[in-house]
């Protein structure tokens, strides 16, 4: 078995000198555009001023921090939702600290999938930091090879050497963690992305109204109507929303704003249990006295101010920068 | 059981009648268990569906059904065993066991080579002879079946993935990239796990059939079908084709056979339309690609290179969109997608790039890759085949994909 024991030695130690290299040379480059950054950024932060905002996509293209305050950060990253915000939140409610701290929330911030939401590259590296192993083990998604040198970036290493690309050009502007693009792609595009929403609505009742017929799906089909009810509806786990308010209320020093930031009319046309949402925020305004729900999703902005179908542009965001700054500044100063 | 018994009761009954009858039950318990599992929903909502166009209305009970890994491929395997038992081919299995692990051998179990009783049985019942030049077969067929399935396919599905998720939102020129290379990660997902498959059963000693052999740069849909999961179009050659082919030779028959076959193929895939229109645009290609191969024009157009290596483009352009209906969950979707390919494709890169980017490029530079497989093949003679070894292991710890996504064929 000698066979293949040098060449598994030689292939181990070439493993171990790329993964040094790579800690030396590309991680040190990562910009505050990275989600690693970001997470590791917030462990070690300690400026008891500082006012982070968590949040997904939407939050990273919404909130201006230069816009909202001197001493805001924008932790928003991708795909992420309370599964991985509880983390963040979690972290930064353990900080001796009474900034208020402002949370992006949309119809999807509530699905509980571990697997789909909690991306293991947001959180590498991560050897020097146990809560982040903790919390990663604790929702199943903690491989043990990410503790072994040499293996511990596998599937990773690609998205961090592209994530050294994002540099700031003429019309992509980055701001303390926010990435805000000026660009519209014109009516002719932003219809088919919409209309490819609708599509997804026409599609979804097409399925639904097979389904509760008695008429088995497809495997396929199956998937495809899981994947547009969370898509689409808003995800009202109560779960979740009650381990959200007990953090909140249990640091009665920090106040929590949940901002609904402004949607394309074409996302919300699809959302079906839309009261839901309203009960939701209602709830929290009136019986949590820090958390404070603020809803502009019908936020009035023409197509012009939208990047795609999901996500506001550059100038979407300053539009809504502004009035959010009016409505919040009592709250963040 | 069925089957271990059946051949034993052909094997031993002299009388022809008796061998048939045993024959038939094999074939119809093992077609039984198929069609229930797989074709049950689908024959009874279409029946349902024609009925009721003659205002006859039908109230079939429906089952949750789940269906079996890998019940295309033992059927199938178990199928020729008693067809070749009864035609004498092969003897019948006396030890239950062995029959077993002919049936259940875990390396090819749920997605191949369907192999057959006369080439697997006897190497399950030898005592195995491992040498160092099977250990590097397999240890380096291995390593290529991880690199195509965790580097290759799991890299390209992303892009495919999100643009057939929005078929919608995205152009035909988009559609056009996602169509191409579909075929590209399920070549690699599949021929991935063959590989895996072949090396894996290669330590213990066993030699299993080859099932890919380059197939998506032919010159025409017959070498394709040739050169991909052989060990599946092979058996219905065998077993389906030539038996029909004898029956009857003439020109039109043999059309009519090859339009079936391909049918076939589709059908074994999934109980939907979109693989039994899959299988009869192929047939209908092949027919009409036999014609032409005999023409004046095809002749002088293989006989340049060039012009040779257009043909082989223009075949896989024309796999691409019938793999459409292979990818697409219906109909309706699959025609959507190459009427958006053949109405708006252009050569626009700006188009291309302007979804899904990073994806894109990816699977590009990953196809690449593959296609570079094909001349850096791991040569057993040569003296530093560890370097094939320790490269094919970074590469994979470099750009694998950690999604835990399974293989396309497991739900056939």
């Amino acid at each position: 078995m000698l066979l293949f024991f040098y060449p598994l030695l030689l292939a181990g130690v070439i493993a171990l000198v790329i993964d040094q290299s790579f800690e030396v040379f590309v991680l040190p480059k990562r910009t505050d555009l990275d989600n690693s950054f970001k997470v590791e950024r917030l462990l070690g932060e300690t400026d008891p001023k500082e006012i982070p905002v968590f949040g997904s996509s939407k939050g990273r293209s919404s909130f201006i921090p230069d816009s909202l305050g001197e001493t805001v950060f924008n932790y928003s990253m991708q795909k992420c939702n309370f599964d991985v915000i509880f983390f963040l939140l979690e972290t930064e409610l353990a900080k001796d600290k009474d900034a208020p701290i402002i949370i992006e929330f949309n119809a999807r911030s509530f699905v509980h999938r571990p697997q789909h939401t909690i991306d293991l590259a947001t959180f590498m590296p991560i050897k020097n930091n146990p809560s982040v192993v903790e919390y990663l083990a604790a929702n199943d998604r903690l491989d043990n090879f990410q503790l072994v040198p040499g293996v511990r970036y596998y599937g990773s290493y690609v998205r961090y050497i592209r994530s050294l690309n994002r540099k700031e050009t003429p019309n992509k502007i980055i701001n303390r963690g926010g990435l805000f693009i000026d660009y519209y792609p014109g009516d002719r595009l932003l219809r088919r992305f919409t209309d490819s929403r609708y599509k997804m609505i026409e599609k979804r009742e097409e399925l639904e109204t097979r389904a509760a017929s008695g008429k088995p799906l497809t495997y396929m089909e199956d998937q495809m109507l899981d994947q547009l009810q969370i898509s689409l509806d808003f995800a009202y786990n109560k779960d979740r929303i009650k381990k959200f308010e007990d953090m909140v209320k249990s640091h009665p020093n920090r106040d929590i704003l949940m901002v609904f930031t402004p949607h394309h009319p074409s996302e919300l046309a699809g959302l079906k249990n839309r009261e839901k949402l309203y009960e939701l925020m209602d709830h929290w305004n009136e019986d949590i006295p820090n958390l404070y729900a603020f809803d502009y999703s019908d936020f009035p902005l023409p197509d012009s101010c939208f990047k795609n179908s999901s996500h506001i542009n550059l100038e979407g965001a300053r539009r809504f920068c502004a009035v959010l700054n009016d409505d919040l500044a009592h709250l963040l100063n | 059981m069925v089957d271990f018994y059946a051949g034993l009761q052909i094997g031993k009954t002299p009388e022809r009648r008796k061998k048939k009858w045993y024959f038939l039950m094999s074939l119809f318990v093992n077609l039984g268990f198929l069609f229930y599992f797989k074709y049950f929903h689908f024959f009874t909502e279409n029946t349902s569906l024609i009925l009721s166009r003659y205002n006859i209305f039908t109230d079939f009970t429906y089952y949750d059904i789940l269906l079996p890994v890998g019940i295309s491929f033992y059927t199938f395997q178990t199928l020729s065993y008693t067809i070749d038992v009864y035609h004498g081919k092969t003897e019948p299995e006396t030890h239950l066991g062995y029959f077993a692990l002919y049936v259940a051998y875990f390396p090819q179990l749920v997605a191949g080579p369907i192999e057959r009783s006369y080439r697997l049985l006897p190497q399950l019942k030898r005592e195995p002879n491992v040498i160092t030049k099977d250990v590097k077969y397999a240890v380096n067929k291995i390593l290529l079946g991880f690199f195509k399935k965790l580097v290759v396919a799991d890299t390209v599905s992303q892009y495919v993935d999100a643009i057939y998720a929005n078929v919608d939102g995205t152009t035909g020129t988009q559609l056009y990239w996602a169509a191409f290379l579909f075929p590209v990660q399920l070549f690699a997902d599949f021929s991935g796990y063959t590989d895996i498959a072949i090396g894996s059963a290669r330590l213990m000693g066993v030699k299993l059939m080859e099932n890919f052999k380059k197939p998506l740069w032919q010159e025409n849909h017959i070498s394709y079908w040739a050169n991909w999961h052989i060990s599946l179009t092979s058996w219905i050659r065998d077993y389906i084709f030539i038996p029909l082919s004898n029956y009857n030779r003439s020109p039109g028959a043999l059309m009519l056979w090859t339009i079936f076959i391909l049918v076939l193929i589709g059908v074994w895939h999934g109980a939907n339309w979109t693989f039994i229109v899959f299988g009869v645009v192929n047939g209908c290609i092949i027919v009409i690609q036999r014609i032409l191969r005999k023409t004046s024009l095809v002749k002088a157009i293989r006989s340049n290179s060039i012009t040779y290596q257009i043909m082989k483009y223009f075949n896989l352009n024309l796999l691409l969109l019938e793999a459409v209906y292979f990818r697409s969950v219906d109909l309706e979707m699959a025609h959507k997608v190459q009427w958006k390919i053949i109405t708006e494709f252009n050569l626009n890169f700006h188009e291309i790039l302007s979804l899904y980017k990073d994806e894109f490029v990816s699977a590009i530079g990953v196809s690449l890759l593959l296609w570079l497989t094909v001349f850096f093949k791991p040569d057993l003679k040569f003296k530093y085949n560890w370097a094939y070894v320790v490269t094919m292991l970074i590469i994979i710890v470099l750009l694998g994909q950690n999604l835990e996504n399974q293989f396309i064929y497991f739900q056939f």
